[in-house]
């Protein structure tokens, strides 16, 4: 067999094993927690507010139809992993267990990308 | 030994030296608006240098493909493609472990199922089929054009994974990101340095000690844990001006100017979300260990890529 020919039929197979590797992790948005029967998931959504509750932070979350979720996490994990400073961007990515009764999240991960630290002030 | 020879045992040196001094003692974020210790970026000293030098190796096994489909390849451009598609695979398992180890602290998670970080694992796992395209077909002719296919439709998994984070939303940051900011002084003449190797190790095998070299960057980068093995560092979660406040409650009534300095930078703390460890009745910095465990791994997998190349 011609060479370009295998050399096509490998692209194929790679581009599309490539594809698919690029959305293994994408995140569901909180709207499409409507129909999800409960359990672990990877949620995003649109921060509508977060604040203090005794040991615990709660975020309230939106999705793109305005489903709205609660979440939560303990304090000490946010301080621990995000320091005492912390602050929430526009947009959170975060994986737990959810209650579609209570439409409650129970936070175990805090997902956050790394973009701005390359441009933070260094200690030499 | 030749004069190309000599230069990559250079290199070599330079290599492991530049690697342990800045993971133990180059400039890293003071304060970081992400999650982990600051100091676990001092993993873009080694972490990104081989990675860059993956997408280098890779597009020479594509360029040396194609010319070899079209032209022919003469017996030694046909070592360099074997070596550029062997480094791909090494590199590419290099660049995928070491940054889960990274991500565990940065990240918040390791397998953050990030699209960066899958398709670098989708490329390691496929380019570490080459080796049974080049030894399992037994003619050697039809083995040189089905590495050539392979290695030509290989390339599309390269340029997904370097522009992932530019196609889809990515928890790792776009290409060029880490270049802008002052991290990227050294880290640049890291990745030159790196590059600089691969391309030598094209022209000249290394002796047969060169390896040693590696080795012996292992060794002192596992020496280098031991504040994680002696003294069992701990989190900071806060701070005042006279105190500081760690993960398990205690309070050390040491000024946390005393352990990083500046303690304050525009108002926000520096030492939270750092490790500290009590040694010797004083409170001392430990710098995270991914950076460590990591220049290990990696003078590890260049110590691998160098007794390769003596086999080619």
């Amino acid at each position: 067999m011609n060479r370009w020919v295998v050399a096509g039929a490998l692209v194929a197979v790679f581009l599309a094993a490539g594809i698919a590797s690029l959305f293994v992790g994408t995140p569901k948005d909180v709207s499409d927690l409507k129909n999800f029967p409960g359990g672990k998931v990877r949620v995003s959504g649109q921060l509508v507010e977060y604040g203090r509750e005794g040991d615990y932070i709660h975020l309230i979350l939106r999705g793109r139809d305005g489903f709205i979720i609660r979440a939560v996490v303990p304090y000490d994990t946010v301080v621990r992993l995000a320091g005492p400073s912390f602050q929430f961007g526009n947009e959170v990515v975060v994986e737990g267990f959810y209650n579609p009764a209570t439409k409650t999240l129970n936070i175990t991960t805090i997902l956050k990308g790394c973009h701005s630290a390359y441009y933070a002030p260094v200690k030499s | 030994m030749s004069l190309l020879g000599v230069l990559l045992v250079f290199l070599v040196v330079v290599d492991v030296a530049t690697a342990v001094y800045l993971v133990n003692w180059g400039p890293f974020p003071l304060v970081v608006k992400e999650l982990g210790a600051p100091t676990a970026y001092l993993n873009v000293y080694v972490h990104v240098p081989p990675a860059v030098a993956l997408y280098v190796m890779a597009a020479l096994s594509f360029a040396l493909a194609v010319w070899g489909a079209w032209r022919g390849l003469s017996e030694r451009a046909l070592r360099w493609m074997d070596f550029s598609a062997y480094s791909v695979a090494a590199l590419g398992w290099y660049a995928f472990v070491s940054g889960t180890i990274w991500a565990a602290e940065s990240w918040g998670t390791p397998f953050a199922l990030d699209p960066r970080q899958m398709s670098i694992l989708v490329l390691a796992l496929i380019y570490s089929l080459y080796p049974a395209i080049r030894r399992g077909v037994e003619d050697p002719e039809r083995s040189v054009k089905l590495a050539q296919s392979f290695l030509i439709a290989g390339f599309a998994l390269a340029i997904i994974s370097l522009f992932a984070p530019v196609l889809v939303q990515a928890l790792h940051p776009r290409p060029g990101t880490t270049l802008g900011g002052p991290l990227g002084q050294y880290m640049g003449m890291r990745i030159l340095l790196v590059i600089a190797i691969f391309l030598a190790l094209l022209f000249a095998k290394p002796a047969r000690w060169t390896s040693a070299v590696y080795l012996a960057g292992v060794v002192v980068a596992v020496a280098l844990l031991y504040p994680w093995l002696l003294y069992q560092p701990q989190r900071v979660v806060n701070v005042t001006d006279t105190a500081i406040v760690l993960e398990s409650g205690q309070v050390l009534n040491v000024p946390p100017e005393q352990v990083l300095s500046p303690a304050f930078f525009n108002g926000t703390p520096t030492l939270p979300k750092n490790f500290v460890a009590v040694a010797g009745g004083g409170v001392e910095l430990v710098r995270h260990f991914s950076a460590y465990v990591n220049a290990a791994i990696y003078f590890a997998i260049m110590a691998f890529i160098l007794r390769l190349r003596e086999r080619l």
